[in-house]
């Protein structure tokens, strides 16, 4: 078998997220301390989201945002589908977790909230397009 | 070198006529012969056609096919010519339908250039000006500055244009057509040389508003080859009537359109002949070598080089839709004008962009999508009070025109877009486009009020986009706002519309029609008015922050999403209307409250900077104003710098594994970064807390 893409660092736990969660301030809409597996229907209602997926081992291993320009609900959701396009995502990754947003969250917020919870996952932030290193 | 060269070089120094400040055409010119014609002694000679053999070559002329013009005009077009023989009519495609043309060489001084001074279209002042009346007329009546021509008509009946205007007007703009492309686009090459490429005349009857119809031939391409041939041939007022004299006396003025405008078919073959004959009398002078007389030679050549032209003369139109008749003939033939004349650089965009914006605005009144009173009110050539009061609107005010001008150019319908599409020749109606037409537009308005330079940053912050997508997507109407009551009936409308909640004024709705019509005068006002232009990278230097770089109207359109940007729309579109200084927004360092800064001192660039940084500030947020503390954002980093650690230790990692048996590493290597790694470990777990969960 190849050498896993995605390693992580920490364990996601509920303990982690709700400390996490704390770092969003009054920006957070909701806290949802509870994975979601990326095989099963997702039914959030989150419009901006900041959202953390776990490797099969439970470590995070992927920091990701979504803003969509237009109101979707769901969004973490409809960015992870895209996701899963990708074969070692859909082989590696196991669940996520959402730190949902509100709609009024300014783009700079969103964007120190990634880095924040990506620096403190000990994960590199991984823009678009680029695919990671074996 | 031999002291005889040295002596040789001396003596042709002395020598005149080589004269090294002396320019090229102080060398000997030649006389081109353009026509068949000789004098007794075998010299070629030009010669005026005789009225009574010209009336017999126009009745004939008048039966070919595809000649569509009066009597009158085709005895001028035969008189004007240097030999009136072997007429061949011959059609060429335009828009709508073929124009029929006749290929011969005329004098110059048998017909004009064109009145319509769309070059200069971004320096008129517009009859759609309040202020028209009382900033272009002079004590006694008469009209000053540089007044727009209203467009040419189609006469109706024969192919023929119809302008109407004053005849101060008309001979003021022709004269100035000539000096400026004179100026701009000089055709060095006539007069030592003959024109080669052919003008294009069309026959045009001048309707002196208040006195007669003068028939007249103008060019509608070739103007800079004509203004140039012109520049050539010098007149001895005594050649002109004795009406004329008093006004040029003294002088030896080179020939100007206004002085062949004065003067009668008659008169002025009476002047090309005097013409002929004086510069052929000073040809046939015998030759000295002095440079005096070279000149005068070479001047004469010029002028006689210069006399005649090759012309394609416009003589009939067939619509497509012979049902049109010849109503679509004046736009048939503006667009062979539009098409060759835009090319040229001196053309500028503003200029190009109105005679565009006027190009669209016909073709959509052709599909029939604005009616005539649209129109007027569009292109405004001539006063619009009337079409705005029918429009119940207070013809006083400009930035109503403005609305008017928004809400037409940002329909999004199949006529107009094809409009739009044709005369831009581009595949798909982009906002650029909408705004580049609307802009034109909306300024002439303004040429009387406002000076040059301001005119100008008002086209460049219009230009940079003045109609922004949900303009044209989402509904909204121009409506009926005369007064500051008015003003705020449509703020109240477009705050009920954002639906702002609590103290804080949290959004809760999304801008609507009212927002729409609100951005659209506001934004009016906070360009004329100076307190929003086109964005510059300078601007962030004045602040010392990013600024929002986008459109005007990409502005305007998120002040509209914030129950204070409409409030300073609404302030600011009573102040400009006013005439007071306007009200600006700032955003004092380290904060994201927006204030209002009242300085009529400020400067355009500093109430400019000030809009654009607090618009991208309550748009984007500041960086540093988020939940984090300082010792947060240090955290990060450090948990960062870690990351990129580990990064360059799996790379070092894979590194040393290519070796098939690596050794062990001496402690010397290592111990360093095993000690930091071990010293930081035990530091930060002496920071960390018991873990609960476990």
């Amino acid at each position: 078998m190849n050498t896993p893409s995605w390693a992580g660092v920490v364990t996601m736990t509920p303990a982690r997220y709700r400390y996490l969660a704390d770092l969003a301030g009054g920006n957070l809409l909701a806290s949802w301390p509870v994975p979601h597996s990326l095989r099963a229907p997702y039914d959030g209602d989150e419009e901006k989201a900041v959202y953390i997926v776990a490797n099969r081992e439970g470590l995070a291993c992927y920091v990701g945002q979504t803003r969509p320009a237009r109101a979707w609900t769901g969004a973490a959701g409809i960015r992870l589908s895209q996701h899963m396009a990708e074969p070692s995502k859909r082989d590696e990754w196991d669940s996520f977790w959402v730190l949902p947003l509100k709609w009024s969250t300014k783009p700079t917020i969103v964007d120190w909230y990634e880095a924040t919870v990506a620096a403190r996952l000990m994960v590199p932030l991984r823009h678009r397009r680029r695919r990671s290193r074996i | 070198m031999t002291i005889s060269s040295i002596s040789l070089a001396g003596s042709t120094a002395d020598d005149p006529r080589d004269n090294l400040d002396a320019d090229a055409t102080e060398s000997p010119l030649q006389l081109i012969a353009v026509s068949s014609a000789t004098t007794v002694d075998g010299m070629p000679t030009l010669r005026v056609v005789d009225p009574r053999s010209a009336a017999k070559i126009a009745a004939e002329l008048g039966r070919q096919r595809g000649v569509d013009l009066d009597t009158d005009a085709l005895r001028r077009l035969v008189m004007s010519c240097v030999e009136p023989v072997g007429f061949h009519v011959t059609r060429h495609r335009v828009g709508t339908g073929w124009l029929w043309i006749v290929e011969t060489r005329q004098f110059v001084t048998m017909f004009t250039l064109t009145p319509s001074n769309d070059r200069l279209g971004d320096q008129l002042i517009y009859a759609a000006d309040p202020s028209f009346g009382s900033r272009t007329t002079n004590k006694d009546g008469r009209p000053v500055g540089h007044i727009a021509v209203p467009m040419p008509e189609s006469d109706g009946t024969y192919a023929k244009v119809v302008y109407t205007a004053s005849r101060d007007t008309l001979m003021e703009a022709t004269d100035r057509n000539c000096l400026a492309v004179r100026d701009d686009n000089p055709q060095y090459d006539i007069g030592p040389d003959i024109i080669h490429r052919s003008l294009t005349t069309v026959f045009t009857t001048l309707r002196y508003t208040g006195g007669t119809n003068e028939l007249e031939q103008v060019s509608a391409d070739g103007n800079s080859r004509l203004a140039s041939a012109y520049a050539q041939i010098t007149v001895d007022p005594a050649w002109l009537p004795q009406r004329l004299r008093t006004q040029y006396e003294g002088a030896r003025p080179t020939l100007m359109p206004s002085m062949l405008m004065q003067c009668d078919v008659n008169e002025r073959r009476d002047l090309t002949r005097k013409i002929i004959k004086a510069n052929e009398d000073r040809l046939a002078l015998p030759e000295r070598s002095t440079l005096k007389d070279l000149k005068e030679r070479n001047a004469a050549v010029c002028a006689l080089n210069a006399l005649t032209a090759p012309v394609q003369v416009i003589v009939g139109y067939e619509d497509d839709d012979p049902e049109h008749g010849m109503e679509r003939f004046a736009s048939a033939v503006r667009s062979l004008l539009v098409r060759m004349n835009v090319g040229v650089k001196t053309f500028d965009t503003g200029a190009q962009n109105a005679v565009i914006a006027e190009e669209i605005v016909l073709a959509a009144q052709q599909s029939e999508f604005f009616d005539d009173e649209e129109v007027a009110l569009l292109i405004g050539r001539e006063d619009v009070t009337k079409v705005m009061t029918a429009y119940g609107l207070d013809p006083e005010l400009r930035d109503l025109r403005a609305m008017m001008v928004i809400a037409k150019c940002s329909v999004n319908a199949t006529r107009l877009n094809k409009a739009m599409r044709e005369k831009f020749s581009a595949k798909k109606v982009m906002l650029k486009h909408r705004s580049a037409v609307a802009s034109e537009l909306i300024l002439r308005s303004y040429g009387a009020v406002m000076t040059p330079g301001d005119l100008d940053r008002s086209r460049n912050a219009l230009n940079s986009g003045c109609i922004w997508q949900s303009l044209v997507d989402r509904p909204w109407d121009a409506v009926v706002v005369n007064d500051d009551e008015g003003v705020d009936r449509v703020l109240r409308g477009a705050v009920e519309e954002l639906a702002p909640v609590g103290e804080k004024e949290t959004v809760t709705g999304v801008p609507g029609p009212f927002a729409r019509l609100l951005g659209v005068l506001g934004m009016v006002a906070l360009v004329v008015g100076g307190g929003l232009t086109s964005p510059k990278g300078s601007s962030e230097k004045e602040i010392g922050d990013p600024i929002d770089r986008s459109s005007v109207g990409s502005i305007v359109d998120k002040l509209t999403t914030f129950p204070w940007g409409l409030r300073l729309l609404a302030e600011n579109i009573k102040r400009n209307r006013a005439g007071m200084p306007l009200l600006g927004v700032q955003v004092p360092d380290g904060t994201t409250d927006i204030e209002h800064f009242d300085d009529p001192t400020a400067s355009v660039a500093s109430r400019d900077a000030r809009l654009r940084h607090a618009v991208r500030i309550a748009t984007q947020g500041r960086a540093e104003e988020t939940a984090a503390s300082a010792e947060e954002n240090a955290f990060n980093e450090l948990c960062r710098t870690i990351t990129l650690a580990d990064d360059a230790f799996q790379t070092y990692r894979s590194i040393r594994s290519e070796d098939p048996s690596p050794g062990l590493l001496p402690s010397h290597q290592t111990d360093g970064p095993i000690k930091k790694l071990e010293f930081m470990a035990k530091a930060l777990n002496r920071m960390t807390a018991e873990d609960q969960d476990q």
